[in-house]
């Protein structure tokens, strides 16, 4: 149905124009505006050309940054929805952040060299998903309710150290960490092996697209139709963990995108997940670079938090959809 | 063929007994009817069927084979349960609801098959869907709800049909029209059928053979008119009840 319907062939469509409008809107706006013919003759030249210096320096990998982490958000976001089996869901949910950003926070605050940061906040990531899934699945019975509710008090536990590590610092690391903790991009360089998570995470999820499907129904619907729920769900929960942790390597807590790009998808038709995980990516990646290229430009030369932005324009978007549709639920 | 066969199945929930030795043999063909206070455990029965709740004691053999040892695609070709209530927290239309059907069936990963497409469309006009094929499963009403779960467990075909509480929500036109459809399914397929109903006449009238489950683990299983007779009934459902006859059938109501 979905590969072969041509509305969904016009979403797909629509949705690579829009990646490719963001991408061109991101590398030609900036404190120097360019137009196309420059950016192409600056990307193609071979001239050490000062714009050449500053797309290919500045602007390409800041773009690419926020490409593959917003690809990384939508496609966690969809994960968790339905492992949650909850529409309010989203990567943060299980407090994967919360660990990244205490970690994160704790280096800037013993002065340490900024370099290390995304180590640090991998690492507290990482430590966070082994601590959830340690404790909701100890004593054997693993259940939903078990893992919200233990992600649910992990979070709010880095909440507290994360006040803690903001009120004993000094008024200009604070600045800092809040724009660590609002989710920025202004310093993010991605390498390849983000790029590979975001793959294998892509993979993963159109693997058991089909069983992501039958899954929203419910566990018992979803074991009646043959659907090995408890391994599946395992898979799910570390697919998404490690989306979210390496998004906020790059990044930093963006919200917003992980929970708003999967409701927009399925308020534009696409509830069928094996056209929502490529399209989730899609989108979600597509938002995050026109909400950056914003956050760089509207108040130049000042630069707002990416996170900011995301939720400023993502907020009245997703309204906007919403009412314009009726039969959603 | 022996589809389905339970030995010496014990199974309680929370401590309350709901059989305690149960023997049964569902054959090709054949349609069981389990009848029950609220509360006597058939779902619970239904439930230990598919593998949802463990039994204490027994046996449970689909195709003479334990069920757990194969995969659970593997089972849920062999057997399914239409549930008494359903309900999906994300939108879907009925045709794409219906098409999950396919799952234990279709090896594609990411596109339907026309054979899945096609057996999808069918069973929607089997049940009187197909005009609603377009349709958000949210804006049905609940009797065509229930013939969507229906359809759905057709579309899945399994050899042992098990329907909770099938006649949910349907008019008395629909109640028969839905069961017809599935007894020509069950006869034409050489599959298996297992209802759990307190509607005593369209068990009756549909079943061969009949289990009554008593409370605290009493049980009474054999041929239908054997077992659903009244002072079987009274004791079972514990209120008078009276048995009218017309046109060769017999109906049981409260007297």
């Amino acid at each position: 149905m979905p590969a072969t319907n041509g509305k969904f062939l016009l979403l797909i469509c629509l949705l690579t124009l829009l990646c490719l409008a963001a991408v061109l809107l991101s590398l030609t706006s900036g404190s120097i505006d360019l137009g196309l013919g420059e950016t192409w003759e600056a990307l193609t030249s071979r001239e050490a050309t000062l714009q050449r210096q500053v797309i290919l320096d500045l602007r390409l990998p800041r773009t690419l940054a926020a490409l593959v982490t917003g690809g990384l958000l939508g496609l966690s976001g969809v994960i968790m929805q339905v492992l949650m089996r909850n529409p309010l869901a989203d990567p943060y949910i299980l407090g994967v952040s919360g660990g990244a950003s205490a970690a994160a926070l704790a280096l800037l605050l013993t002065g340490a060299s900024a370099i290390w940061i995304p180590q640090a906040a991998f690492a507290g990531a990482l430590c966070s998903i082994l601590l959830v899934f340690g404790l909701a699945s100890a004593g054997g019975r693993w259940s939903v309710t078990r893992l919200l509710l233990t992600g649910v008090v992990v979070s709010a536990g880095w909440g507290a150290v994360i006040n803690l590590l903001l009120a004993s610092s000094a008024t200009n690391t604070v600045q800092s960490m809040l724009f660590w903790l609002m989710g920025d991009l202004s310093q993010s360089r991605i390498g390849i092996w983000q790029m590979l998570i975001l793959a294998a995470g892509m993979l993963v999820g159109l693997v058991v697209a089909r069983q992501l499907n039958v899954l929203v129904r419910g566990e018992l619907p979803a074991l009646s139709l043959g659907v090995n729920v408890s391994r599946l769900r395992i898979v799910l929960y570390l697919t998404a963990s490690v989306l979210t942790a390496t998004a906020v390597t790059i990044a930093g807590a963006i919200g917003f995108v992980g929970l708003v790009i999967p409701h927009m998808l399925r308020l534009l038709g696409a509830r069928d997940h094996r056209l929502l995980v490529p399209l989730a990516a899609l989108l979600g990646g597509s938002f995050l670079v026109i909400a950056d290229s914003l956050a760089r430009t509207v108040i130049a030369p000042q630069q707002l938090p990416t996170g900011v932005v995301t939720a400023l324009i993502g907020v009245p978007a997703f309204l906007v959809i919403l009412r314009s549709t009726i039969r959603y639920h | 063929m022996t589809l389905l066969e339970l030995e010496s199945l014990q199974i309680s929930i929370a401590g309350q007994p709901i059989c305690n030795h149960l023997n049964l043999q569902l054959r090709a063909g054949q349609m069981l009817g389990i009848l029950g206070r609220n509360g006597t455990g058939k779902t619970t029965l239904l439930h230990t069927l598919m593998g949802f709740h463990r039994a204490d004691q027994g046996r449970i053999l689909l195709d003479g084979h334990l069920p757990h040892t194969g995969s659970r695609r593997d089972m849920a070709r062999r057997i399914g349960l239409l549930f008494q209530e359903s309900d999906s927290t994300m939108p879907a239309t009925v045709l794409e609801t219906v098409l999950l059907g396919r799952h234990p069936h279709s090896d594609n990963l990411l596109w339907d098959s026309a054979e899945d497409l096609n057996i999808a469309s069918t069973t929607l006009q089997l049940v009187g869907l197909d005009d609603l094929a377009q349709r958000q499963v949210s804006s049905l009403s609940g009797g065509e709800k229930q013939r969507l779960a229906v359809a759905l467990l057709m579309v899945q075909s399994p050899s042992v049909y098990l329907l909770d509480e099938p006649s949910n929500h349907l008019d008395i036109d629909y109640q028969s029209r839905i069961l017809d459809l599935l007894r020509r399914r069950i006869a034409s397929q050489g599959a298996g059928l297992i209802m759990a109903s307190h509607d005593i006449n369209l068990a009756a009238r549909y079943c061969q053979r009949a289990l009554l489950l008593m409370g605290d683990g009493v049980i009474m299983e054999g041929p239908a008119e054997e077992v659903l007779i009244q002072p079987n009934l009274e004791q079972a459902f514990r209120c008078p009840i009276a048995v009218v006859e017309s046109e060769g059938r017999r109906y049981f109501l409260p007297r």
